[in-house]
């Protein structure tokens, strides 16, 4: 399996705009590192090339889908409550600068 | 001479009560952050759960588009950091989207040409970002909205194509009442790709996203056909990249290369368990698509024999197309209720800046008028003065007619009276009377009107003048 290098992860942090300190990137390095492992120890299991990813454990027959209710709408205050700025009722972040999705 | 290739992926809101995976209101409102819940702040431990209303709605614009269902529902994330997405992925369709493989007809020119479906995907939208001078700001009343992507394969090759694409689902979205699909608030936006070659082969593509009307749809892939074209003259390859247009200049601007796509590692989403799509569910789905714009202008034209044009006049809002088809239901000539739904009806409409759901005027009560033009019992004359009563009103045409003494004397005898007394009183221009000078008739047709207070049926009156005018002198 391909290793994880320090470079990946600083392009990733990156990326991803996280700031992160030298020892950090140590911890991920060594972290990684593990996980690379457990996942090679898995890949060698016999016949594992055949199984299919699962992503649900059984299938829920009674899943269903939400009656279209809107019974839970938070007040203006509340939904910004967390917001380090607001202005006019808007959260105000750093410029965001590229494109969007 | 280049082939010009284009492929779209037009992004619609749906309307719902509630949002796609929240339960907060789905509606338009000008006030910033009032219509969040938290699932749309991606707050730690919450749980989406699909909206059965948006999924249905999402597998009617699918199933009009000839598209496959899937036999589930099930939904993947496509994971991506951008501070309009708090949770870090967007909850998207990507393994079984609810339709793949359709197409939709358009008619470009009076040539039908069929537009391939790849896929119709149903996904939440993000919140919107007001950018500043040195901040942004962001509202998450748009997060978790229902969004319909539509993508069709790369088969256009032309911006009338696109552009009559565009018109065409657009209809499509408002036929089916998925959408009021309006761009000037954001309900509709769209990416397109763009590709030259003077080959059999595909160029190279060129995406341009986030293209918020399709005036500027238009423009964009005017000047990406201009500025490949450039670049190929000029032996030079056109990159695969991302760019951005900019509806001030016209201009497109390069976002991001191939290099820096984003990887967007989509994985199923675990925390909505799979639902079945049962047939009960898509027939009963089914029923409620009603005829679209196109197959109702063939209908129009081939078993109505209306012009295209009126034909597609009645069809640009579903709500007159409707009202015209009920018309005709109840029994109306279809192009005797075409003049009165597209001229005296939708005159008033445009004048007053109103819609068909706005006036009283019912199919019922045009069937009448034409009827009571039919029968002669008022002239076309008398019709639109009742028509201009009726829409204001609401009064039935009937009723309209008694309490304005509108009724025409049809009777034989009664008109033949008035015709002889007006000869009588006029026997000096009758004894003139020369057939070959029409003011003449008209003379005494204004005489027996006038003493009949515009009653006389105006055929039977010139009729009869003639008749004993012919005879007079003998």
């Amino acid at each position: 399996m391909q290793k994880i290098t320090r470079e990946n992860i600083q392009d990733y942090a990156l990326k991803l705009m996280f700031k992160m300190k030298d020892e950090e990137f140590d911890t991920f390095e060594k972290e990684f590192e593990t996980i690379i492992k457990q996942m090679d120890l898995i890949g060698k299991i016999e016949g594992i090339e055949k199984v299919e990813p699962m992503t649900f454990p059984f299938r829920n027959k009674d899943a269903k889908l939400r009656k279209d209710e809107a019974t839970s709408t938070l007040t203006t205050e509340d939904a910004v409550k967390n917001a380090h700025k607001t202005i006019y009722d808007e959260v105000k972040v750093p410029k965001v600068v590229g494109g969007e999705e | 001479m280049y082939k010009v290739t284009i492929g779209l992926e037009v992004h619609c809101e749906l309307e719902s009560n509630s949002k796609v995976f929240s339960p907060a209101i789905n509606g338009y409102t000008e006030a910033p952050n009032s219509h969040v819940a938290y699932q749309d702040l991606g707050f730690p431990g919450i749980l989406p759960v699909a909206n059965e209303e948006a999924v249905k709605r999402a597998l009617k614009v699918s199933m009009a588009m000839n598209c496959t269902t899937p036999d589930e529902i099930i939904f993947d994330r496509k994971n991506y950091y951008y501070p309009d997405l708090p949770k870090g992925y967007q909850i998207t369709q990507m393994t079984k989207p609810v339709g793949i493989n359709g197409y939709v007809d358009i008619d470009v020119n009076g040539e039908i040409k069929r537009v391939d479906i790849h896929d119709t995907h149903l996904e939440e939208d993000t919140a919107s970002l007001d950018h500043y001078d040195t901040y942004s700001l962001i509202d998450y009343n748009r997060a978790c909205v229902p969004l319909l992507e539509t993508v069709t394969e790369p088969c256009l090759h032309s911006k009338e194509e696109a552009l009559t694409f565009l018109e065409t689902y657009r209809s499509l979205i408002v036929y089916c009442g998925v959408s009021e699909a309006r761009s000037d608030r954001g309900q509709m936006r769209c990416d397109v790709n763009v590709s030259i070659s003077d080959t059999d082969e595909l160029g190279t593509k060129v995406e341009m996203k986030n293209i918020n009307s399709f005036y500027n749809v238009g423009r964009a892939i005017d000047y990406e056909i201009e500025r490949q074209t450039e670049i190929l003259q000029n032996g030079g390859t056109v990159e695969q990249e991302t760019r951005r247009f900019d509806d001030e200049t016209g201009e497109t601007f390069k976002m991001r290369d191939k290099a820096d796509a984003v990887d967007y590692k989509y994985f199923i989403e675990p925390n909505i368990a799979p639902t079945d799509v049962t047939d009960e569910m898509l027939e009963e789905i089914r029923k409620t698509i009603p005829m679209l714009q196109l197959d109702r202008v063939r209908k129009y034209m081939d078993e109505y024999e209306l012009s295209k044009y009126d034909a597609e006049v009645l069809v640009k809002v579903k709500e007159n197309s409707d009202f015209f088809n009920e018309c005709v239901e109840l029994g109306a000539d279809p192009k005797k209720a075409c003049n009165w739904v597209t001229g005296m009806l939708m005159g008033y409409l445009n004048t007053n800046e109103m819609k068909i759901e706005d006036v009283p005027v019912k199919p019922a009560m045009i069937k009448e008028l034409i009827d009571l033009v039919d029968s002669k019992t008022i002239s076309s004359k008398q019709a639109k003065e009742v028509f201009e009563d009726m829409v204001e009103s609401g009064k039935e045409p009937n009723v309209i007619v008694k309490e304005k003494g509108m009724m025409q004397i049809t009777d034989d005898a009664a008109i033949h009276d008035v015709v002889m007394e007006v000869l009588k009183e006029n026997d000096e221009q009758a004894r003139e009377y020369n057939p070959e000078k029409t003011r003449m008739i008209d003379f005494f047709v204004g005489q027996v009107m006038k003493k009949t207070r515009g009653k006389a049926n105006p055929a039977k009156t010139m009729e009869m003048l003639r008749e004993e005018l012919a005879n007079y002198n003998k």
